[in-house]
C-alpha cells in the first residue's frame, strides 16, 4: 500500500539556485502563489467599483475586513488596528492555503512544519520586539514574573513562564501543521479504503468508506477555516500580550 | 452511475500509482526543501502583505469612511426633517387653536346678537299684544255700553210683545216715549 504521507512530498517544478541555496519553484510554491493570486483576484474584483451600497463581491471583501477588525477589536483593542493588514493577510493566506489544499490532487502548504514554523516564529519575534520597544527590556522581563506571587514561588514560576513563552511559536506552528497533516492523511487513508474495498467487493464495499470520506471532507473544510481562525486569533492574543503586558 | 464508478476507479488508480513508489516517512522532516519553502513563503507572504497593506486596505477604509459619512449625513438630514416636521406640527396646532378660539368668539358673538334680537322681538310682540288687549277691552266696553243702552229698548219690545199676548192689543207707544215715561215715573 502506498504511504498516505506521499501527498506531502515536495516536487521541484523549476530548478532555481541562489548562491549555494536551492530555492527551486516547487509544488508548494505553486500553491502559495495560487493562494496569493486567488486572494488578490477576489480583492481586486471586490474593490474594483467601490459603491456605498456594495455589490455581492464587495460585501464579501468588506465583511472579511469587518471580521478581522472585530477580531482585533475584541482581542487587542483599538491599538491593535494598525496590525490589521498583517492579520488580514495572515488569516486569508492560511485560509486559502488550507482550502486550496482540500482540492483533489493539489498540495497543502500549511501541512509543512517549516512553513508554519516560519510564520509562527516571525510572529513570536515581532511580538517580542513590539513588547520591548513599547515597554523597555526591564518591563518586558517583568512579564515573566507575575505580580502578587510570593517570592519563593517565583523560582518556580519564572522558568515556567519563560518556557511557556518560548513554546508559543512551537505550539502555534505545530497546531496548524499537525491538524492539516492529520486531516489529509486521514482522508488519504479512507480514500485508500474506498479503492481497496471497492476493488475487492465489486464496488459495493467502497460505498460506506466513500460516504465517510465525503463527511470527513466536510469536516476538513471546517477545520481548514477553524485552524486559520485559531492561528489569527492566537496571533492577536500574542500581540495583545506584547502591547499590554498583563 | 457506471461512469461515476469508472471515474472513482481511475482516480483511485491514479493516486495509487503516484504514491506507490513514494518513500516512507514524513516529507515534512526532510530539510532539503526547507530553504526553498521558506524563500517562497517569504516572497509570497510579503508581496501579498504589501499589496494588501498599500493598495486594498486603504480602499476598504476609504469606502467605509465614505459610507459612514453618507450615513451620518442621512441621519443628520433626517433629524433636520424631523425637527422641521415637528415645527410645522406645532405651527398647525397653534393655528388650529387660534382658529378654534376665533370661531368660539364668533359663535358667542352671534349667540349674543341673536339673543338680543330675540329679546327685542319678544318685547315688540308683548307691546303689540298689550295694545291689542287694550283695544279689545275698549271695544268690549263700547259693546257693553251699547248693549246697556239698548236694554230698555229691547225690554220695552219684549214687554210689548208680552202685553200683546196677554191683552191682545197693540200698544201705540214708541220705545222712546216709553223711555221718557219710565224716566218721569221714577
Amino acid at each position: 500500500m502506498a504511504s498516505p504521507l506521499a501527498q506531502f512530498e515536495i516536487s521541484k517544478l523549476i530548478q532555481l539556485n541562489v548562491g549555494d541555496f536551492d530555492v527551486s519553484f516547487t509544488n508548494s510554491s505553486l500553491v502559495m502563489v495560487l493562494s496569493v493570486v486567488f486572494i488578490l483576484t477576489i480583492l481586486f474584483f471586490g474593490l474594483k467599483n467601490l459603491k456605498i451600497v456594495p455589490s455581492k463581491i464587495q460585501s464579501l471583501v468588506e465583511l472579511s475586513y469587518e471580521f478581522i477588525s472585530t477580531m482585533i477589536g475584541d482581542n487587542i483593542g483599538k491599538e491593535g488596528l494598525k496590525y490589521l493588514p498583517f492579520i488580514f493577510t495572515l488569516f486569508f493566506f492560511i485560509l486559502i492555503g488550507n482550502l486550496i489544499g482540500m482540492m483533489p490532487l493539489s498540495f497543502t502548504w500549511t501541512s509543512h512544519i517549516i512553513v508554519t514554523f516560519a510564520i509562527a516564529f516571525f510572529i513570536f519575534l515581532a511580538a517580542t520586539f513590539i513588547a520591548i520597544f513599547k515597554h523597555g527590556l526591564l518591563k518586558f522581563l517583568g512579564f515573566f514574573a507575575p505580580s502578587g506571587v510570593p517570592k519563593p514561588m517565583l523560582l518556580l514560576l519564572v522558568p515556567i513562564e519563560i518556557i511557556s513563552y518560548i513554546s508559543r511559536p512551537i505550539s502555534l506552528s505545530v497546531r496548524l501543521f499537525a491538524n492539516m497533516m492529520a486531516g489529509h492523511t486521514l482522508l488519504k487513508v479512507i480514500g485508500g479504503f474506498v479503492f481497496v474495498l471497492g476493488a475487492n467487493s465489486f464496488i459495493i464495499g467502497g460505498v460506506l468508506p466513500l460516504a465517510f470520506l465525503v463527511a470527513l471532507t466536510g469536516l476538513e473544510i471546517v477545520i481548514a477555516f477553524l485552524q486559520a481562525y485559531v492561528f489569527a486569533i492566537l496571533t492577536c492574543l500574542y500581540i495583545n500580550d506584547a502591547i499590554h503586558l498583563h | 452511475m457506471n461512469k461515476l464508478f469508472k471515474k472513482i476507479f481511475f482516480f483511485s488508480a491514479y493516486t495509487y500509482s503516484t504514491t506507490i513508489y513514494a518513500e516512507s516517512g514524513m516529507p515534512q522532516l526532510d530539510p532539503s526543501s526547507y530553504v526553498s519553502q521558506t524563500f517562497w513563503l517569504i516572497l509570497t507572504f510579503v508581496s501579498l502583505f504589501l499589496i494588501i497593506n498599500f493598495f486594498f486596505i486603504p480602499k476598504i477604509e476609504k469606502i467605509r469612511i465614505l459610507r459612514e459619512n453618507k450615513v451620518e449625513d442621512l441621519i443628520k438630514s433626517a433629524e433636520r426633517f424631523n425637527a422641521e416636521a415637528k415645527n410645522l406640527k406645532l405651527k398647525t396646532e397653534n393655528e388650529l387653536q387660534s382658529a378654534k378660539t376665533e370661531i368660539d368668539k364668533r359663535i358667542n358673538n352671534l349667540i349674543k346678537k341673536n339673543n338680543e334680537l330675540i329679546e327685542k322681538k319678544i318685547k315688540e310682540i308683548d307691546l303689540n299684544l298689550e295694545k291689542r288687549i287694550l283695544l279689545t277691552e275698549e271695544q268690549l266696553k263700547e259693546k257693553k255700553n251699547e248693549f246697556i243702552d239698548n236694554v230698555s229698548k229691547y225690554s220695552f219690545e219684549i214687554s210689548n210683545i208680552i202685553y200683546y199676548k196677554i191683552v191682545n192689543e197693540r200698544n201705540e207707544i214708541s220705545s222712546n216715549e216709553f223711555k221718557k215715561l219710565m224716566v218721569e215715573n221714577k
